[in-house]
C-alpha cells in the first residue's frame, strides 16, 4: 500500500514547491575510488574519421546528409551501434538512443555528438576510446583471498572503472563475510604508456574473533541446546554467512519443535579491540508449542484421501507440528504423483489455533501445466 | 546561467577532451552539441538530452527570476536534477535486483489519490502538470520514480528490522530514511558527474 503521506509528497514536488527538493547537497562524484583521466591532447589537424552513412544525392540543409564517427581506435563494427538514419531531420531521442548503445559497447569511455552545419549537414559522433590496462599491482594484504592474483577483469583490454568498481565491491564484502569487519578495497588507475596502470588496495584490518555468543529469550538450558546447532561459537573467526546460516537454523529448529511463532531477530554484533572481538547477541522469541490439528488434502488428487493420510502423511493429529516432517511427507505426496506420471506442486497452508494450541494444515495439490 | 550557456560550457569543458577528435573542415562549419553523457552510474549513462527534458519544467519556474540571481538559481537547479537522475538510477537498479515493480495501475491509483489530495479531477491534475512543464508521460515517468523509491524504502527498512514502517512516518523521517537508503546504495556502485 503506497501511504497517503507519501502521494501528497509527490503532489508537493509536483505540483507546489520548489522544483528539486530534497535530492541532497548537489551534484556527487561519488566514487570513492581515484580515477586520472588522461590529459587532453592538443587538438590534431587529422584524427580517424569513419563514415557509417552518407547520402551523395542532394537533401535539404536541414536533414543529416553523413554521420561520421570521430576518435582513435574506432572499431569500425561500432558503426552499427548508431541507428539514425540519414537523409532526414535531425531526431534528439534517436541520438539519445545512439549514445546509450555506444558507451553500452563497453569500449567507449566519453562521446559528444555535434551536428555540424555547413553547406551538407554531417552528424559526428565523437567518442573517445578506453585505454587498455597495461599494468596492474595489488597493494596491500588479502588474507581472505577475496583478490586472488588472477583478478578477472571482465574486459581486460579496456579499463573500465565501473566493472572494476564491482570487483572492488565484491571483494570487500567477501573480506567482511570473513570477519574482516573494516576492510575496504579501493582502486586507482593513472595513465601510463598509452593505457593505464590500475592499482588495487586492500587494507583488511583486523579479523573479528567471537569473545561471545549471548542469548537472549531462552532458558539457559535452551540456549545451550541452541549453541550447538550454531556454526558461529566463541573462539572463532566471526564469518557472516554461518551467522546469517545460523539464524535460519535457530528459527527452523523452532519450527521443528512445534514452537510456530518463533522469531529470531536480526544479530547484534557489539565490537571491541577495534573490531578485533564481538559479541554476538541473538534475542529469540519462541512462543508456545503446537500440535497438529487437521490436515486437508485439495486440488489435482490422484487418488482417495484416505490413500494420501494412510500413506504418505506421517504426522498425525495430535503430534508436536514438524517442519522436518511436513516437509518429508510432502516429498512423498510430489513422488507418488511423479510414479503416476505428473509432475505436481504441492502448497502446504497453515492455520494456528492459539487458544488450543493447535495446528490446522490444508495441503493444495497443483498439477504443473 | 541558461541552458544555453550551460551547453556551451559544457562544449567547453568536453570539447578540450574531444575536439583534438575532429578533422579540421576547409569551410567553417557551425558546430552544435546534440548531446553528450554527463554522468555514469554502474555501467549506464545520463545524457545531456536527459538532462535538458528533466530540467525543463524547472526552467520554465526560474524564467520570472532576475538577471542576477537566475543564473545562480539555474545552476543549482541542474545540480539538483543531476542528483535526482542518479538517485533514480540507483533505486532503478535496486528494483531490478528486488524484482521490484510499479504497475501501470498503481500509477493511476497514486495519480487519483494525488488528485483527490489537491481536490482534483484527474484530467485537471495533469492538466496542472502541463502548465508546470510536465507532459503526461514525463508526470507518469515522475510518480513511477517516487513509487518505486516508496517500494524500495519499504523493503529497505522491513530488512534494517526498523519497527516503523515507511506509513508511519513524517515526511522528514521518510525524506532521512531515503537518504540513507540511497547513501547505501552509492557506496557499491561506480558514480561519475562529468557536468
Amino acid at each position: 500500500m503506497i501511504t497517503r503521506a507519501g502521494l501528497v509528497l509527490a503532489a508537493l514536488v509536483v505540483l507546489g514547491t520548489p522544483a528539486c527538493g530534497g535530492a541532497g547537497e548537489g551534484a556527487r562524484a561519488a566514487t570513492p575510488a581515484r580515477v586520472e583521466r588522461a590529459k587532453s591532447e592538443p587538438a590534431r589537424a587529422q584524427e580517424p574519421v569513419l563514415v557509417c552513412a552518407e547520402t551523395r544525392e542532394s537533401v535539404p540543409a536541414d536533414q543529416i546528409a553523413r554521420i561520421e564517427i570521430h576518435g582513435a581506435r574506432v572499431p569500425p563494427e561500432l558503426c552499427a551501434r548508431v541507428k539514425h538514419g540519414i537523409g532526414r531531420s535531425l531526431d534528439e531521442q534517436r541520438v539519445d538512443d545512439d549514445v546509450r548503445a555506444l558507451y553500452a559497447d563497453g569500449r567507449v569511455e566519453d562521446l559528444i555528438v555535434f551536428r555540424e552545419e555547413g553547406p551538407r549537414t554531417v552528424l559526428v559522433y565523437a567518442v573517445r576510446m578506453r585505454p587498455p590496462i597495461v599494468s596492474f599491482e595489488i597493494q596491500g594484504a588479502d588474507p581472505s583471498g577475496a583478490l586472488p592474483a588472477g583478478v578477472v577483469l571482465e574486459r581486460p583490454e579496456v579499463a573500465d572503472p565501473a566493472i572494476v568498481r564491482v570487483m572492488t565491491s565484491d571483494a570487500t564484502r567477501e573480506m567482511q563475510d570473513a570477519g574482516y569487519l573494516h576492510a575496504t578495497v579501493d582502486f586507482e588507475m593513472t595513465p601510463r604508456d598509452g593505457g593505464v596502470a590500475l592499482v588495487l588496495r586492500a587494507a583488511p584490518g583486523p579479523r573479528a574473533i567471537v569473545r561471545a555468543v549471548r542469548f537472549e529469550g531462552p532458558s539457559s538450558e535452551r540456549a545451550r541446546e541452541l549453541s550447538a546447532a550454531m556454526r558461529t561459537a566463541a573462539g572463532k573467526p566471526l564469518e557472516r554467512p554461518a551467522l546469517e546460516r545460523d539464524v535460519l537454523v535457530l528459527q527452523a529448529d523452532g519450527y521443528d519443535k512445534g514452537r510456530l511463532t518463533t522469531t529470531v531477530a536480526e544479530p547484534e554484533i557489539i565490537e571491541s579491540d577495534g573490531g578485533a572481538a564481538v559479541e554476538i547477541v541473538l534475542r529469540v522469541t519462541e512462543g508456545p508449542v503446537f500440535r497438529l490439528g487437521k490436515v486437508t488434502f485439495e486440488g489435482d488428487l490422484i487418488g482417495p484421501v484416505k490413500t494420501y493420510e494412510r500413506d504418505f502423511w506421517t504426522l498425525k493429529s495430535g503430534a508436536i507440528f514438524s517442519r522436518t516432517v511436513v516437509a518429508t511427507d510432502i516429498e512423498r505426496i510430489r513422488a507418488f504423483h511423479e510414479t503416476r506420471g505428473s509432475v505436481v506442486d504441492v502448497n502446504p497452508s497453515v492455520e494456528l489455533d492459539a487458544a488450543r494450541g493447535t495446528v490446522d494444515v490444508k495441503v493444495r495439490i497443483e498439477q504443473r501445466r | 546561467m541558461s541552458l544555453a550557456r550551460i551547453t556551451s560550457a559544457l562544449v567547453l569543458v568536453f570539447g578540450v577532451a574531444l575536439s583534438g577528435s575532429t578533422p579540421v573542415q576547409a569551410e567553417p562549419v557551425r558546430r552544435v552539441v546534440v548531446d553528450r553523457i554527463v554522468a555514469v552510474v554502474d555501467r549506464e549513462v545520463i545524457t545531456l538530452v536527459e538532462l535538458r527534458r528533466r530540467a525543463a519544467p524547472h526552467l520554465l519556474k526560474l524564467a520570472s527570476l532576475d538577471e542576477a540571481t537566475r543564473p545562480v538559481a539555474e545552476a543549482r537547479m541542474y545540480r539538483e536534477v543531476m542528483d535526482q537522475l542518479i538517485d533514480g538510477r540507483l533505486i532503478a537498479r535496486r528494483a531490478r535486483m528486488a524484482s521490484i515493480v510499479v504497475t501501470a495501475s498503481e500509477i493511476d491509483t497514486a495519480l487519483d489519490s494525488i488528485a483527490q489530495a489537491n481536490h482534483l479531477s484527474r484530467e485537471a491534475l495533469l492538466a496542472e502538470a502541463r502548465t508546470a512543464g510536465f507532459s503526461e508521460a514525463d508526470y507518469r515517468d515522475e510518480v513511477h520514480s517516487q513509487l518505486l523509491s516508496f517500494k524500495c524504502l519499504r523493503v529497505y527498512l522491513a530488512g534494517k528490522g526498523k519497527e516503523k514502517t515507511s506509513g508511519e512516518m513524517s515526511n522528514a523521517q521518510m525524506q532521512e530514511a531515503t537518504r540513507a537508503m540511497i547513501d547505501e546504495m552509492r557506496r557499491g556502485v561506480y558514480v561519475e558527474v562529468r557536468l
